[in-house]
């Protein structure tokens, strides 16, 4: 599995919900790993679970570094200690609705961070880059399935934050030809690592569909809004590609591998999705099923800016990265409520 | 009391004869600059064209990414508004280094608005360029244009727009202007103050100038077969005075408590060719300038130049000067001053 020589990888984000997932799937890949994390929207016990689940030889291989990719004195004194083969940038903001409230904290987290990275590992000489990008480049797509090389754009400041990063990445690999980067747009990330001890755990009211049922099934919360019920779709909710996070953390692996594999892979995009879509209905009805509870549901009118349908062509992936996403819909749920049924407070001992 | 402006990059080529009007128009200037591509001389200069006025300049060398610095500056004046002018522009480079393009200006401006924000000041006049209008299908262009970038530099513009619409729509405290300029050329009429880039120019008239002095053997002409009246590319050109007046207008219309974040051309209406431009600084000058004529640059546009409407209309302000005044006051600046604020030949190797 390893390769001969150990190649170090940085992970900024590393303690969030798809950071930790990657940096399970890396170690046990035989990777080495340093996090760099400001815990904004992220916690040390989910870097601690990790190495209980990773066992302590592997844990060995870990290194955790608290630090905030805007203070580049803190990405400087990882850089100027240890050489890194490559880095997978998860690091950012993600919540649309708070980066129309408060996109300062988005333009300065999001693109301060990631330009702070690029020039220190410019002055390292690293210069191999998996970036965290979203299918919210696509905007609300005429056609799906997205392929890579639809028109890109931007419906709020969070997607603006990933439109940006994705142009300056060309940019810098246009201008100097041996950066590798990958962009990788992830669709929609649910589910949690098979064992139930790391999984995703929000600050706050969650944005996204799943975390928010799961905190509906646990108690947390009293019901489930589903925004829109008149799109044009089978059931009138609105359809997403729901992928995996452990599909996701391998997407990512393939994707260092390909960054080390080859030298001509210049700055390239690739769709981490299932190619399956689902709608809102389909995920609370297989959450149910999978949880024995039920889901109150309360239907709400359609919110501005969301898309009726959004699912990924995967073929460049499956093409180029040798990738592929292997779980559906049940998978995510039954790992979802493993995770939510251990830890229905998170990472926190609530209750 | 004078209201008190805090000018970035107030030692730059707009910059300078900005705090300049300024000082005229009765505010005080608090000028930031890391002395990138300037130095403090223009802004000694300035001072002493505005004579008593100077009074109300201070500046200060600090970058914009140093935010501790900024916030210093913010805690010892209140200020009424902020002129960013601050930020790397040429297109070229932003190309082959296009980190230190959006290190410089998307930090920057980032920095600059976290720290006005923390400060209360939400007044905002921003030098964005006719850049964001690519190459454009229609001319006049007109401040509802698509709008696009085909370089770093002009992505850095961009985005900036963009991030300055962002912030006023979560906050509607925030009152901005985008101030796409178009070609600024000229110099104050005294010729003591003017346009000094570090290195090869990138733009036409500092170019013609140094042919002009001797700095340079030729001017090279880019793109003879554009379909123009004589081939060669067709821009805005804009006296550096009316931009700056245009600064003061759009600073007066930051009062307005109907505006919210707008963009306004800076342009004067009138497209002009290379040849055109040329041939009226010849004549300005009496030098003759010697062309070498190239291929067209990729990335050029045919013709670019403004609808002024909008601006007319809504900050009642208009270019005054048309291209004689613009290359007499540019020569006027080049001849006092052959090697712009280094009065001592530093260019041996002309």
């Amino acid at each position: 599995m390893g390769s001969s020589v150990e190649q170090n990888i940085l992970v900024t984000g590393g303690a969030g919900f798809i950071g930790t997932h990657t940096v399970v799937q890396l170690l046990k890949d035989g990777f080495k790993v340093s996090i760099i994390d400001n815990f904004d929207n992220s916690v040390i016990e989910a870097v601690d679970r990790v190495r209980e689940l990773v066992g302590p030889d592997l844990s060995k291989k870990l290194d955790f570094n608290l630090g905030d990719l805007r203070n580049k004195g803190d990405i400087e004194k990882l850089f100027s200690k240890q050489r890194f083969d490559a880095v997978i940038h998860f690091a950012g903001l993600k919540a649309v609705g708070e980066s129309v409230e408060n996109p300062r904290r988005y333009f300065d987290n999001n693109l301060v961070g990631t330009i702070n990275l690029y020039e220190t590992m410019a002055k390292y000489n690293c210069k191999m880059m998996v970036f965290s990008s979203s299918a919210t480049v696509y905007g609300q797509p005429e056609k799906i399935p997205c392929m890579e090389d639809f028109e890109l754009k931007a419906m709020n400041p969070y997607g603006r934050t990933k439109l940006f990063l994705e142009e300056i990445a060309r940019d810098i690999q246009k201008a100097e030809p041996e950066w590798r980067i990958i962009l990788l747009r992830y669709f929609n990330p649910v589910g949690a690592h098979e064992s139930g001890s790391i999984g995703e755990d929000p600050k706050g009211i969650p944005n996204n569909l799943m975390p928010y049922i799961q905190q509906v099934a646990v108690g947390r919360l009293p019901e489930l809004n589903v925004y829109g019920h008149d799109y044009p779709t089978e059931d009138g909710s609105a359809v997403r590609d729901y992928i995996h996070v452990m599909d996701l953390a391998d997407g990512h692996i393939a994707a260092l591998r390909k960054l080390f594999a080859d030298p001509k892979i210049g700055c390239t995009a690739y769709n981490l999705g299932t190619g399956q879509g689902t709608s809102v209905l389909e995920m609370v009805a297989a959450f149910e099923k999978a949880s024995g509870k039920k889901i109150p549901i309360k239907l709400c009118p359609r919110r501005s800016g969301d898309a009726t349908a959004v699912y990924a062509s995967t073929e460049k992936a499956e093409k180029e990265l040798g990738w592929k996403a292997k779980y559906g819909v049940d998978e995510m749920c039954r790992d979802q409520w493993k995770w939510a049924n251990n830890n229905p407070w998170g990472y926190q001992n609530k209750l | 009391m004078a209201k008190s402006v805090l000018v970035t990059g107030g030692a730059g080529y707009i910059g300078s004869h900005t705090v300049l009007q300024l000082l005229e128009g009765g505010y005080s200037a608090v000028v930031v600059d890391n002395y990138d591509n300037s130095s403090a001389a223009s802004l000694q200069r300035v001072k002493k064209l505005a004579g008593e006025n100077g009074n109300r300049l201070s500046f200060h060398q600090v970058d914009l990414r140093d935010r501790p610095a900024l916030e210093k500056i913010f805690s010892e004046t209140k200020f009424d508004a902020v002129i960013h002018f601050a930020g790397l522009k040429a297109v070229g480079e932003s190309v082959e280094k296009p980190l230190l393009y959006y290190n410089n200006n998307i930090v920057g401006t980032v920095t600059l608005l976290e720290v006005m924000a923390q400060y209360g000041c939400k007044n905002l006049v921003f030098s964005s360029s006719a850049t964001v209008y690519g190459w454009p299908k229609e001319v006049p262009c007109t401040e509802e244009s698509p709008i696009s970038a085909t370089n770093p530099y002009g992505r850095t513009k961009l985005f900036i727009e963009e991030i300055c619409r962002d912030v006023h729509r979560s906050d509607s405290e925030w009152k901005i202007i985008l101030l796409r300029y178009f070609n600024p050329v000229g110099a104050h009429p005294s010729g003591y103050i003017g346009e000094d880039p570090l290195g090869v120019p990138n733009n036409l008239m500092p170019y013609v100038q140094q042919v002009a002095v001797g700095r340079r053997p030729h001017l090279t002409v880019f793109g003879t077969d554009y379909k123009t009246k004589d081939g060669t590319g067709v821009r805005d050109y804009i006296h550096v005075m009316d931009l700056a007046d245009g600064h003061i207008a759009a600073l007066r219309k930051l009062d307005d408590l109907k505006i919210s974040c707008e963009v306004y051309n800076l342009g004067t209406g009138n497209g002009t060719s290379v040849l055109e431009m040329v041939a009226a600084f010849e004549k300005a000058s009496g030098k003759k300038i010697p062309l070498v004529m190239a291929g067209r640059r990729p990335g050029d546009a045919e013709v670019v130049y403004a609808s002024t409407e909008k601006a007319e209309r809504e900050l009642n302000w208009k270019a005054k000067n048309g291209i004689e005044e613009m290359c007499r006051d540019l020569w006027n600046w080049a001849s006092n001053n052959p090697y712009g604020y280094n009065s001592s030949s530093n260019g041996s190797s002309s």
